[in-house]
């Protein structure tokens, strides 16, 4: 019994050791089966993401519930909701894949960077849904138009791209 | 416990060694991505004040400029955009739709554009980021930020080093642990023969084997243990021995008045006419001897119920009339002898005592005192307390006791002077049960002695009975 021990003993430290020699653990890749929605962080500099599912059966609720969900989770969250709480979403329409979301004036007013990360959060979160192949914004039914001019347009997760978890790769 | 010493050996042995692998690592690790996110940011400073001093912004084209940008990023096995301060994406060094308006967020970008370049490490992603603002001198000469080169370049090949290292010196570090683990074996096995030796001798000693626990050396710790579990024994055999000496003594102590009995009752049947006052004078030598017998049962009784330390009532007496008692009890028996008994008193003196058993032990003291002294002798007493103790002193006029037999004084079956146990009266049993009766109160009993002149007994005895 003696020697079976001392065996024994030997063998768990030599385990422990081979323990220290391990690789370190692999990062964490969200599942496929979730999905994110992205908020921005309170700095206003960035966007923040967290897991995220509906239940919906099909896109059209699917698309009801996110949106309504983009204003109150990223909050929740401990990020901020992407659109600033004086401007208003005032419709949404999806035609031939592409969904229209409509604004009210004061969309503006939001700082340069703020609106890039609010566009981005709501275009980003967006195409993950089944159906949604592109989306477009509008500010009083009139096209989105860049502070230097010409029409935004239609965007897709390629227009955005997000220094936080670019890949060195292309897409 | 030879288990438990391999165990801590081990930890002591191997712990530190891993430990330190680890932080040595570590360390080279932080070092080696610190040294390439330098750099990486030193490169893009300087390509983006090149960007900065061409015209690339104005032009949006410099064949130049975006070899050299390209280049920046194949080096550092990345990607690097350059980004103007509308967030649009102007050069992606990985193509893409040059139609596609796409825009770019991030917060290094963000803190870059108000003027001081971010470097930004990511371990756990593999990447290291680093934004740097385009700075360019108007005709006015004054500088303007015109946009953010950004250029995201790879880890894995640092990464890949450090893990390397890591695994070359696991092996190392295995090695090193066997030869530890192999030593700390032999050491602990090495340290333990003394401990086995000892064993093997006590186990011996318990069978029986041996009379005498063998010292195996080694450490002086087991000397010791070897020592005291000899005394141990010896004390059990001294024990034993006096045991069997004290039945031996009890026999014969307790045959003797019967064997005289026998005598003088045998003498009497043997005679066929026998006077009426010889049968009156050997019948009360026989009522004497009966007596005696009496007395030491009666003594060995005492003696045995002490021995069990059984029913030791402590109550608050009073010392002084004890004694005063005891010495009325006395009084006729020296006054017979002529023997004067006198006690003084400092002060009264109250005691937690058992007051039965003191009184025999005090009255035996006394009586001995009056027992073995001179015609016309004395016997003083004398009480005394402080606050903690009470003193009682017996000093007597009488035979003495030399100087060598007073350590024996008080074992049991104990007399003096053999001589004299004919011509005084005694079972060699009192001292024995006065000193029990002392030592069962946690008090102290001293004897000096002058032969020829006297002995002075000194009992100490604590006021209050602690158990």
């Amino acid at each position: 019994m003696r020697i079976s021990r001392k065996i024994l003993a030997a063998f768990v430290f030599i385990m422990i050791l081979a323990c220290a020699g391990c690789s370190r653990k692999s990062s964490g890749k969200a599942d496929d089966d979730g999905r994110w929605m992205y908020g921005i962080d309170v700095d206003e500099i960035e966007l923040e993401r967290f897991k995220y599912k509906t239940k919906a059966e099909d896109s059209e609720e699917d698309i009801s519930i996110t949106l309504k969900d983009l204003e109150e989770m990223p909050v929740k969250k401990g990020s901020l909701n992407p659109l600033p709480a004086d401007v208003e979403l005032q419709g949404a329409e999806i035609c031939d894949g592409v969904l229209t979301l409509d604004f009210s004036d004061d969309y503006y007013n939001m700082g340069s960077t703020r609106e890039v990360l609010c566009r981005g959060a709501y275009v980003l979160t967006l195409m993950q849904i089944q159906g949604v192949d592109g989306v477009e914004f509008t500010v009083n039914n009139k096209p989105l138009e860049y502070s230097t001019g010409g029409e935004v347009g239609v965007m897709t997760e390629d227009t955005f791209v997000d220094g936080g978890t670019v890949l060195l790769e292309a897409e | 416990m030879w288990f438990r010493l391999v165990i801590l050996m081990l930890i002591i042995g191997i712990i530190p060694v891993v430990v330190i692998r680890e932080t040595i690592l570590s360390g080279n690790e932080l070092r080696a991505v610190s040294a390439r996110s330098d750099n990486l940011l030193g490169s893009t400073k300087r390509v983006a004040g090149d960007i900065g001093k061409s015209g690339f912004f104005d032009s949006g084209y410099d064949l130049v400029i975006e070899g050299e940008i390209t280049q920046l990023a194949d080096f550092y096995e990345g990607r690097a955009f350059v980004v103007n301060t509308e967030h649009k994406i102007i050069f992606d060094t990985q193509g893409g739709n040059e139609d596609m308006v796409r825009e770019y967020i991030s917060p290094e970008y963000t803190k870059a554009l108000k003027g001081s370049p971010e470097v930004v490490t990511d371990t756990k992603g593999g990447r290291v980021i680093c934004a740097c603002p385009i700075k360019v001198k108007d005709s006015k000469e004054e500088t303007a930020i015109k946009g953010v080169l950004v250029v995201a370049g790879s880890l894995d090949r640092v990464l890949l080093d450090t893990k390397e290292a890591r695994d070359k010196t696991l092996i190392y570090l295995v090695c090193i642990c066997l030869v530890v683990v192999l030593l700390i074996l032999l050491t602990a096995f090495w340290y333990m023969i003394p401990m086995r030796n000892f064993k093997r001798e006590a186990l011996n000693f318990a069978e029986g084997y041996e009379d005498e626990l063998k010292d195996v050396g080694g450490y002086a710790e087991l000397s010791e243990i070897t020592g005291a579990l000899n005394e141990a024994v010896a004390r059990f055999k001294r024990q034993d021995e006096s045991r069997d000496e004290f039945v031996s003594n009890v026999s014969h102590e307790l045959k003797t008045p019967i064997t005289s009995m026998k005598v003088l009752a045998d003498s009497l049947l043997a005679q066929p006419e026998v006077p009426s006052e010889l049968y009156r004078e050997f019948l009360s030598d026989i009522a004497r001897e009966i007596d005696r017998e009496n007395n030491i049962i009666t003594n060995l009784l005492t003696l045995v119920r002490l021995d069990n330390k059984e029913m030791f009532e402590v109550k608050s007496v009073n010392i002084n009339d004890l004694l005063e008692f005891i010495l009325k009890t006395l009084r006729p028996i020296a006054t017979q002898h002529n023997i004067e008994l006198m006690m003084e008193s400092f002060r009264p003196v109250i005691a937690e005592v058992d007051e039965a058993k003191l009184n025999t032990a005090l009255t035996n003291l006394i009586e001995n005192g009056v027992k073995y002294n001179k015609e016309g002798g004395y016997v003083h007493v004398t009480l005394n307390a402080d606050h903690q103790y009470f003193y009682v002193r017996i000093e007597d006029s009488g035979i003495g006791i030399p100087e060598s037999e007073l350590e024996n004084i008080f074992e049991r079956f104990y007399r003096v002077d053999k001589s004299h146990s004919k011509e005084i009266s005694g079972t060699g049993l009192g001292l024995a049960i006065v000193k029990n009766i002392i030592l069962l109160h946690r008090g102290s009993i001293k004897v000096n002695s002058t032969p020829g002149e006297g002995s002075t007994f000194n009992v100490m005895i604590p006021l209050t009975y602690v158990k």
